[in-house]
């Protein structure tokens, strides 16, 4: 028989024919042919003839073609040449996952448990990762991002950074050539007076290129000059709290701080700066609400700015924009120099001796929550690699369960490579449903996680689910594929095709329990970190939240009077005030003791017969206070005696920080001080107290208040019942109605607030801590429950010989608790790696506190135990004969 | 084997229609159609190879005809052409009007009717 086909096929080559439809037609105009043929030979044509008579049929060499051309399969799209294996990759593919939903499908319960655990840990996961991604990995909201450069002088002695002078900050300004903008800001809390009426309202002051380095664009009005002295610019917040949102606004006199002010635009709502603030420790964070231009002329660099007609900061920070293609880097060998020059310049005591530091503004603003992050981070980490040996052990007792159909496939054909595929197939179907639920339990859980989180940082709030979050969830979905489709593919790989057909059911082999065994050690193992870190973590609190001895703020209250406003620009006037509260408060029946506490400054203080190079003396932390301030706040003398009214002027108290640190060989007590401003005899030595419950003590020295060379806001502290609250809170108020009181709450809800981060951090890893030693146990009992399940037959044979139901027991347990243990002595010495870890986060316990460590191990041994005795005690419970009969 | 002018204009214009009868008691492959035509024609009717499966695939695509490939043990698998339910609508249409036509041209042409 001729072959047509390379004949037809050149006369369909001019078509645009798919080349599936293009083969079927060859095939059938060649069997027409071949038909054609065999007709004209039985008429008896010869070969020859019967092939040019068929051939002649097809008509001229165009024909097929010109009466093709017309039909819509001869104008089909040209396809790439498609890659064989990739073609049959892809048919595996589509078979393999419809078999998957097939499977699922069938076993729902076993589908749901798996699904639901992986939503679960992938879900936590997802939520974790959207603030990590708002929080750290979201460019800041302003022009050019990643050139913002926060510049700050340190403080090597107390090792922090501190405030900058608006005079060095002129300086660099203008003598750098690698920033392309610089702003200067401070903030303060003033009092806004609108129509009459007072509120307290955080007001920053600015200088510089701070609108172009934060890109704002007003919704109303305008943004003032920096020469404008007189223009106020409202934040969203503040255009709708004070003005109703009214636009006639604009134009519109305003007081702050007691100066005339003029409202000339409004920010969108979408503006915040959350550059850090100046806040005094107790102060809230809280958004800008008003922008005024800082006062204008040059200080000295060095010092505070003085501005005796305006509202204005004490001291500034400094953001600038390196110019394009500086490095951070060479930006701080620039302004290592000048701050170096301007030191020589413009000498400054010893105790402001700073360095300067220059650093991405992302980092600085990302410092606080970075640490918090990851560790939760990590720690969500751990509760989906537990969910995934959950999984893992599922797949596997269903793997085994399935050998004799894995091992017919293998009989038929199909190679191991096409088996493990088959099993990744199925996992990553898995993992993608859950993958999609996970997205619902991070909508869920995200508001929830930013309700908790203590960083009201950038992009905190506005937390969204974005692209780079789902593809995030999308990874985490096909790894968790991956490493748990890795069990059942390796139980596959193992299958004995002679033994799995030949026998009768399907036998667990030593190594599939061996597998599940160490899948079961690696749970537990992770859980055992878990709450070995959630445990200490609760530890440090615990520690955090027994105040020291000599220390009990519970009935006392706190509260800041601002102080401000052209009333209050003396000093005298400042003293007016404070001595009228004072005795006002004194005099009130319902009050135990009130004192207030003004300026603190750090300095060197001089100590008579104070051993030590008296060139330099010590510096500590001097507080201005009024003699009842400790009392009032719960602090107890441990030695000596408080001020009495009549040396009150002239006594000091110190704390024993300071007598240990200052005086390590001998009694404070008597001795006179000295230095700067200072003067008097140190008359009582009281406990060590912080306004933050997590915050180091240091050395402090109680002073007069009145002896102050400045007072600025001053906290007033206030012992009495609750009752009497209202009371003494209008008593204060009535003293000065441009003074209104803020920050009214008790000592022990500020001291609450400060360790808010870390109460976070436990609230969290507590959460997954439980949930992942809940997963780890339910795996455990799985495990037990599926091996004994499957050894039924054995069990009943030995007790059917004369095993006590007591020995079967306990060889169960001791089976499985082996690999418990090993999980235990494993997650132990992964506490030591992760306890170095979490070293920051803990309070007056050691990362590897061996009591939280042995209360863990031994709970989770306990509970393991329990775990592991219920289904094997129900194994022994059986019937011999009723089980050798199921068989 | 030359076909008569006349009968090409002819057959061109009916060809569906000739189609469409041959598939309506059955399905038919191309060959058999090819047969069935000649015969049924007593041979002055032939299509060739070059012009039935065009037309049979532009029937298909209009919808009329569905072709179906189907196997039979120890042969070679073959496509067989049947009507759809739209291409019985559309044969009894056509044949009605064919119908009238050599009606009408019978009328004419019949020298009895003249």
């Amino acid at each position: 028989m001729p072959d047509w086909r390379p004949d037809i096929a050149s006369r369909l080559g001019g078509l645009r024919l798919d080349p599936a439809r293009e083969a079927e037609i060859i095939d059938e105009l060649s069997q027409h042919l071949d038909l054609r043929y065999d007709e004209l030979l039985s008429e008896g044509a010869t070969a020859d003839e019967a092939f040019r008579t068929a051939i002649s049929e097809l008509r001229d060499a165009q024909a097929l073609a010109t009466a093709m051309r017309p039909l819509r399969q001869s104008r089909v799209r040209p396809r790439e040449p498609r890659d064989p294996r990739l073609a049959r990759l892809t048919a595996y593919l589509i078979q393999d996952g419809t078999f998957a939903l097939r499977q699922l499908v069938r076993s729902p319960l076993v589908a749901a448990v798996a699904i639901l655990t992986l939503a679960i840990g992938i879900g936590l996961n997802t939520a974790v990762f959207t603030l990590v991604n708002a929080v750290l990995l979201r460019p800041l909201p302003y022009p050019h991002p990643e050139r913002l450069a926060w510049i700050a002088p340190y403080d090597e002695l107390h090792k922090q950074q501190v405030f900058a002078s608006r005079g060095d900050y002129l300086v660099w300004k203008q003598q750098t050539h690698v920033f392309e903008k610089m702003a200067a800001y401070g903030t303060r809390d003033f009092n806004l007076m609108v129509g009459g009426e007072p509120s307290q309202e955080r007001i920053a002051s600015i200088g510089g290129d701070f609108w172009e380095i934060t890109g704002a664009q007003p919704i109303l009005g305008r943004l003032p000059a920096e020469d404008d002295q007189q223009g106020v610019v409202l934040s969203y917040g503040l255009f709708q709290r004070r003005f109703a949102g009214l636009p006639a606004i604009i134009g519109q006199g305003v007081e702050i701080g007691g100066s005339a002010f003029t409202v000339v635009g409004v920010l969108p709502a979408s503006f915040r700066v959350t550059f850090p603030q100046q806040t005094a420790p107790g102060d809230e964070l809280r958004d800008l609400d008003a922008f005024i231009s800082l006062p204008h002329g040059q200080q000295r660099p060095g010092s505070e700015i003085k501005s005796p007609n305006r509202p204005a900061p004490y001291w500034v920070r400094v953001v600038a924009r390196l110019a394009p293609g500086i490095p951070a880097s060479r930006a701080l060998l620039e302004m290592q120099t000048l701050h170096a020059q301007l030191k020589r310049d413009y000498p400054r005591p010893p105790a402001l001796q700073t360095s300067i530091r220059v650093e991405p503004l992302h980092d600085r603003l990302t410092d606080g929550a970075r640490f918090s992050l990851v560790v939760l981070q990590g720690a969500v980490g751990f509760v989906l690699l537990i969910a995934v040996a959950n999984v893992a052990n599922l797949l596997l007792a269903q793997a085994s369960l399935r050998t004799r159909e894995t091992a017919v496939r293998a009989a038929l054909g199909a190679g191991r490579g096409r088996l493990m595929l088959q099993f990744l197939v199925e996992s990553v179907v898995l993992a993608l449903i859950a993958g999609t639920a996970a997205v619902v339990v991070a909508y869920t859980a995200v508001p929830l996680l930013v309700s908790l989180a203590p960083f009201s940082l950038t992009g905190i709030a506005d937390i969204t689910v974005d692209a780079r979050v789902l593809a995030f969830t999308f990874c985490i979905s096909i790894v968790t594929a991956v490493l748990f489709a890795w069990a059942p593919v390796f139980e596959t790989s193992r299958v004995s095709l002679l033994s799995t057909l030949g026998g009768t059911t399907p036998a667990a082999t030593a190594g599939s329990v061996r597998t599940q065994g160490l899948l079961i050690s690696f749970e537990v193992a992770l859980a055992v970190v878990l709450l070995t870190g959630a445990g200490l973590m609760i530890k440090s609190l615990w520690h955090l939240q027994m105040y020291p001895e000599g220390f009990s703020p519970r009935g006392t209250y706190t509260m800041r009077v601002p102080l401000s406003g052209p009333r209050y620009e003396d000093l005298g006037q400042k003293h007016a005030y404070v001595n009228e509260l004072l005795q006002r408060l004194e005099n009130a029946p319902e009050v135990e003791d009130a004192g207030i506490a003004s300026v603190t400054y750090n300095i060197p203080v001089e100590v008579s017969g104070r051993r030590g190079n008296a060139d330099s003396p010590p510096v500590v932390a001097v507080r201005m206070v009024s003699p009842a301030y400790l009392r009032a706040m719960g602090v107890s003398l441990v030695r000596g005696r408080w001020p009495t009214a009549a040396d009150a002027h002239e006594s000091v108290v110190v704390n024993e920080t300071f007598a240990r640190s200052v005086i390590p060989d001998g009694d404070p007590i008597g001795r006179a001080i000295g230095g700067s401003f200072l003067s008097g005899t140190i008359v009582g030595i009281a406990h060590d107290f912080a306004s933050t419950l997590d915050g180091e003590a240091r050395a402090e020295l109680y002073y007069p208040w009145n002896r102050s060379p400045a007072t600025q806001s001053v906290v007033v502290a206030v012992r009495m019942s609750e009752s009497d609250v209202p009371v003494v809170r209008r008593l204060v108020e009535s003293i000065d109605r441009t003074q209104p009181v803020y920050r009214f709450q008790t000592l022990e809800q500020s001291l609450s607030e400060s360790i808010a981060p870390r109460r976070f951090n436990m609230l969290v890893l507590e959460l997954y801590a439980g949930a992942a030693a809940i997963l780890a146990l339910v795996g455990t009992f799985g495990v037990v429950a599926r091996s004994v399940s499957r050894r039924t037959r054995e069990t009943a044979v030995r007790i059917a010989v004369g095993a006590r139901p007591a020995t079967v027991v306990s060889m169960i347990v001791r089976e499985a608790m082996t690999y418990v243990l090993f999980g235990i002595g494993v997650g132990v010495a992964g506490t030591f790696g992760a306890g170095r870890l979490m070293s920051g986060m803990l309070y007056g316990v050691e990362p590897h506190d061996p009591p939280t460590i042995l209360v863990i191990a031994a709970g989770l041994a306990v509970a393991a135990l329990v775990a592991c005795y219920l289904p094997a005690a129900k194994a022994a419970g059986v019937d011999p004969v009723i089980a050798l009969r199921q068989e | 084997m030359s076909t008569p002018p006349l009968d090409r204009e002819l057959k061109k214009g009916s060809a569906e229609l000739i189609i469409l009868s041959i598939l309506e008691t059955r399905s038919r492959h191309g060959y058999e159609i090819c047969k069935l035509i000649e015969q049924r024609s007593h041979g002055s009717m032939k299509f060739h190879v070059a012009s039935l499966y065009p037309l049979l695939y532009r029937l298909e695509e209009r919808g009329w005809l569905q072709g179906k490939w189907v196997e039979k043990a120890g042969e070679r698998r073959r496509r067989f052409y049947s009507l759809t339910a739209q291409g019985r609508r559309v044969l009894a249409s056509q044949r009605d009007t064919w119908k009238a036509f050599v009606r009408a041209m019978d009328l004419i042409t019949d020298p009895d009717n003249a």
